[in-house]
């Protein structure tokens, strides 16, 4: 299958075929390795806004393919450039925002306390504590994250967030009674 | 079918080894900072940064911040949800690796990075180049970008970016920009190798950490792919825009305030562009470089061998949780619970615990070889 395939697989042209996991794919051949057994397909049309995705498949994974049509080699290696720094910096930035949004979530939390602390976070400066949710770095929210537990803080940023736990409370039982 | 030979400068020949090579190697390049999935043989699926990879025998791909997304038919350790900080997949487990929603340039990409998120790099914006500038090495070219750029290296948090993803996909047009002679067609042709270097490799693992030797069941070509993208002779193509060696230049020297964007000019400022970039900000996020990721060219080596990493291997619960000490040191107010936790697990291992404390909740990496380790974290409970 690999020496078949490796013949067959012409850089450029466009196919359609199905992985031993089920995949269905349907794009362009950009480049095929043959050390590796690599091969490179730009999916998705070239219409505009059209999602398209790059895949690096293995092709010994290929189960079956179709031939749809054949198409110029989308990519000139000789005139290719890579900006080392920018993709360094797309990597650091990419690696904050996944800190970032991994601080999010809670651990040793229930999915209660979690979905709190996200409608919180829609209009308040909150992070965790442990378990504990810590608005606007002073009002802590314990559990079972009712109204009552909410200490710290002054009296007007207090009151403020248990007006706004009490009302994401409600929309939260809302929507799930709604879902059920 | 045929082999169709791709575009040659000069010749017809057909398509050698290495030029397929480069083509795998530069969609590689294009793709390094994406998010991307990983599905492995067992139909697991995990998400996560591409850090690295290299697909020869007994190669993998590095991911960083890897989430499991998809459940497959092995019996691992490592649950639906659960993240990780480094996740490794050998080349032998690896079925695809999906980059969605991205176009592949077909002529080279500028990256910047603005304070979003990185998904904004997957939208296609086209412009032509700018300037190049040519190499003294090996006739490689250098091609200039916008100016933010340069400093986006260096500052990629919280700049505001105004020029768009620099980004051309099939010869769509392009703005001009400036004092702009468009693209020079003689752009010489990505000089990456995927020679294996054993030696550098060695060296590498020596001094930085030892969560590769750990973790990967050979070190030597874990390592040798580490550093086997790209070897430490070979010049790869920069891109810099006249406007940020104007401003680069002025700072370090005042009276090149008179910048003519001329080849003769760029030639003198050849030499003081690597010192553009910050080696403090990005060896931050090079401290897991030297272990497990690729050798990104001259400039990467350079900064990995000034890491420091102290690491830590710590067998825990039969796995292999090596500690080193993130590079991405984000400062936070509140101490992390996922530190404790991870804290308390190793404590128990660990000669010092404090030290673990430091160890921020990216502290681990995991290994996916069918038995996939997990050192979970950030899961909510249900």
């Amino acid at each position: 299958m690999e020496g078949s395939v490796g013949e067959e697989l012409a850089v450029g042209c466009v196919l359609s075929l199905r992985t031993t996991l089920n995949d269905e794919i349907e794009g362009q051949i950009v480049a095929y390795d043959r050390p590796s057994n690599i091969l490179v397909i730009q999916e998705g049309s070239s219409k505009a806004g059209a999602r398209r995705n790059v895949r690096l498949l293995k092709a010994n994974y290929i189960k079956d393919f179709t031939f749809l049509k054949k198409a110029e080699d989308p990519l000139d290696v000789d005139k290719c450039f890579i900006d080392l720094a920018g993709l360094q910096a797309r990597e650091d930035a990419a690696l904050r925002q996944a800190e970032i949004e991994a601080e999010r979530i809670g651990v040793g939390v229930t999915s209660e306390a979690q979905s709190i602390f996200d409608a919180l976070s829609k209009t308040l400066p909150v992070h965790w504590d442990k378990t504990v949710i810590v608005v606007m770095n002073e009002v802590r929210v314990s559990s079972p994250y009712l109204p009552e537990n909410v200490t710290g803080g002054t009296p007007a940023a207090n009151d403020r967030v248990k007006k706004v736990l009490e009302l994401e409370r409600k929309r939260l039982q809302a929507r799930n009674s709604s879902q059920v | 079918m045929p082999m169709p030979s791709r575009k040659e400068s000069v010749n017809e020949e057909i398509p050698t080894a290495s030029s397929l090579g480069d083509a795998l190697l530069y969609t590689t390049m294009c793709i390094v900072g994406l998010p991307v999935e990983v599905q492995v043989k067992d139909g697991s699926l995990y998400c996560g940064i591409l850090h690295t990879a290299c697909f020869e025998k007994d190669h993998g791909v590095v991911l960083k911040k890897a989430t499991k997304v998809g459940k497959g038919k092995c019996l691992t350790n490592l649950a639906l949800g659960d993240c990780v900080d480094t996740l490794i997949v050998l080349s032998s487990d690896l079925v695809q690796v999906v980059v969605k929603g991205f176009i592949l340039p077909a002529e080279g990409v500028v990256d910047r990075v603005s304070g979003k998120s990185a998904e904004s790099v997957n939208h296609v914006e086209s412009h032509s180049c700018s300037r190049e500038i040519e190499s003294e090495e090996k006739g490689s070219t250098f091609h200039n970008s916008d100016a933010s750029r340069q400093d986006t290296g260096c500052q990629a948090d919280g700049d505001k970016e105004e020029n768009p993803i620099f980004e051309v996909a099939h010869g769509a047009p392009s703005s001009p920009i400036p004092n702009s002679n468009g693209r020079n067609s003689d752009l010489s042709s990505l000089p990456v190798r995927l020679a294996t270097q054993e030696s550098e490799a060695s060296k590498a693992s020596i001094s930085s950490d030892t969560r590769t030797s750990v973790c990967s069941s050979d070190t030597t070509t874990t390592n040798s792919c580490a550093n086997g993208l790209v070897p430490s002779n070979t010049t790869i193509p920069k891109k810099i825009k006249a406007g940020s060696i104007i401003t680069k230049e002025s700072k370090l020297n005042p009276g090149a305030k008179d910048f003519t964007p001329s080849t003769a000019n760029f030639r003198q400022a050849l030499a003081p562009v690597p010192r553009l970039i910050s080696p403090s900000q990005m060896s931050n996020s090079l401290s897991m470089v030297p272990a497990v990721g690729a050798q990104l060219g001259n400039e990467m080596n350079s900064l990995a061998s000034r890491l420091t990493v102290p690491s830590k291997v710590v067998p825990y619960n039969n796995l292999i949780v090596a500690q080193p000490g993130n590079g991405t040191n984000y400062s936070r107010p509140v101490p992390n619970s996922r530190n404790t936790i991870h804290a308390t697990r190793a404590a128990s291992a660990s000669p010092s615990s404090s030290e673990y404390n430091e160890v921020s909740r990216c502290g681990s990496i995991e290994l996916y070889n069918g038995t996939a380790y997990a050192a979970a974290y950030g899961t909510p409970l249900s």
